[in-house]
């Protein structure tokens, strides 16, 4: 009787050694992946993720209903910012380069546009934490423009490569592009009225 | 004879005391120890088991999230379809990971955060500084929009004229005009502390013998190699939205110096050039100690 037990017993703790390497490889491959800021699940998406795992007793229409509204939340918000900061940004993939101690350094990759101004960004951050406080750093900054007007941004875009002053870049090209749509409405509403009032339109 | 045998069976009874002894204390032990382990494999397994769906769910949402070019090259798309179960839910959640990623983005390039508050009568803006790759301080606005758009509250400091900057921008009509301007503003000014902060890290040598809380004016004092000589520095910074001085004037006992080609120069490039690298390239060229 104590031998079977002191085999079940050697067994089950062999069992746990095992699934705690286990759990460990698989922590490890969590962080190690390609790995977004949201793929934290939390709030409904963390109600999702319990549902598909099985572990809920919520039923599909109930999950996926409450997960619509913070959706359609979240595509409002979206809109909001979009509208106010003047930026239309279209993706943004972020990937995990390193995360040791108090250091994460992420690589974010941003395509977007602002009025008819087309950008790629790509840029290292890094996220120092410093007792209360975390500490933002950008590194390696990128740019790229698809712009017809790039002669006059080039030494701009290299200055501020060079400075990595992100925040710059971005409220400049949003002044930049807003007056540029200004001055091509502008001339739209002229085109217009000419031709309206039968003179010949200019050709530029 | 007797001996050995008696021994051979005290031997072998006090053997079989200690047998049944233990068996006595291991007996109550063994199904609790037993149980123990087998609730604490049974938390192990759900554990791990949980960390392989999320795994397996990570990338089904990265698959989901890949431009369709991409997911029709790596002939992914057949594979979509099959799991058409709860295809609904994987594509919120993709949905939702998307949205939470471009909201993070306008965050990480300086957008205003805006959030509306009192039930949409009023705004709320995050305003916030950065300077050569640093992220500084942010500074938060809030304004009431009805019955008419007015500054509500904001931990701006007093010396960034907040109002005459609204009137200039005409609130009423163009709030994004405004925080454009508040903006350039705040910016310039963590700009200039940055630079501040920067000299006194980077320059032990070099004294701060005068600045303001606005960062505008800036005196410092150099030592000229020759003679050790001192010469007193004064940067102005009047374009409040701008890092760079507007006006670099020196004094110096040896009224030589500050005519000297050399220095007409430096104080040309300290008009140019951010101050903390400024001095840094007239240090290399030995014109400070």
């Amino acid at each position: 009787m104590s031998e079977e037990n002191a085999e079940e017993l050697k067994q089950l703790e062999a069992e746990v050694k095992l699934l705690q390497a286990e759990i460990i490889a698989l922590q490890q491959q969590r962080q190690d992946s390609w790995e977004n800021v949201s793929f934290q699940f939390r709030g409904q998406m963390q109600d999702a993720l319990a549902f598909v795992c099985g572990q809920t007793q919520d039923l599909e229409e109930t999950v996926v209903s409450r997960l619509k509204e913070e959706v359609e939340e979240l595509e409002k918000d979206l809109k909001l910012q979009t509208q106010m900061n003047g930026i239309c940004l279209n993706s943004c993939i972020t990937k995990t380069l390193q995360s040791r101690g108090q250091e994460v350094v992420h690589q974010v990759c941003l395509s977007g546009r602002s009025y008819e101004l087309v950008f790629q960004v790509e840029f290292q951050l890094s996220e120092l934490k410093d007792g209360s406080r975390t500490e933002r750093r950008i590194r390696d900054l990128n740019l790229v423009l698809d712009s017809s007007d790039l002669q006059s941004l080039s030494s701009f875009l290299s200055r501020v490569e060079e400075t990595r002053d992100l925040l710059l870049f971005f409220r400049t090209i949003r002044s930049y592009s807003e007056k540029c749509d200004d001055r091509t409405r502008t001339f739209q509403h002229f085109q217009v009225s000419q031709s309206r009032t039968g003179q010949p339109r200019t050709s530029h | 004879m007797e001996g050995a045998s008696t021994r051979g069976v005290l031997c072998h009874l006090s053997l079989l005391e200690v047998q049944a002894r233990s068996r006595g204390s291991q007996v109550p032990q063994q199904p609790s120890r037993v149980k123990e382990l087998k609730a604490k494999v049974e938390a192990l397994t759900s554990q791990r088991d949980q960390l392989k769906a999320e795994l397996q769910i990570h990338k089904k949402l990265q698959k989901l999230r890949a431009p369709v070019d991409k997911r029709r090259e790596d002939g992914e798309d057949e594979e979509m379809d099959v799991d058409s179960e709860s295809s609904e839910l994987f594509h919120l959640m993709a949905r939702h990971s998307e949205l939470t990623d471009l909201l993070h983005a306008h965050n990480l390039i300086g957008g205003y955060d805006a959030i509306t508050t009192n039930g949409g009568k009023g705004m709320c803006f995050s305003l916030a500084t950065e300077y050569e790759g640093a992220y500084l301080d942010t500074y938060k606005l809030e304004l009431n929009l009805k019955p008419k758009v007015r500054i509500s509250r904001h931990n701006i400091p007093p010396f960034i004229p907040l109002n005459s900057l609204a009137e200039q921008s005409d609130l009423q009509t163009d709030v994004r005009a405004f925080l454009a301007t508040v903006s350039q503003h705040l910016n310039a000014f963590a700009g200039r502390k940055q630079q501040l902060k920067l000299v006194k890290e980077q320059h032990k040598s070099i004294e701060v013998m005068e600045s303001n809380l606005l960062c505008s004016i800036l005196v410092l004092m150099f030592t000229v190699p020759k003679d050790k000589t001192p010469l007193l520095c004064t940067l102005e910074y009047t374009d409040h939205t701008r890092c760079l001085p507007t006006r670099v004037h020196l004094n110096c006992q040896d009224k030589l110096v500050p005519d000297s080609p050399n220095w007409k120069k430096n104080c040309s490039l300290l008009k140019e050039v951010p101050v903390h690298r400024a001095l840094t390239a007239i240090k290399k060229a030995s014109n400070i100690v």
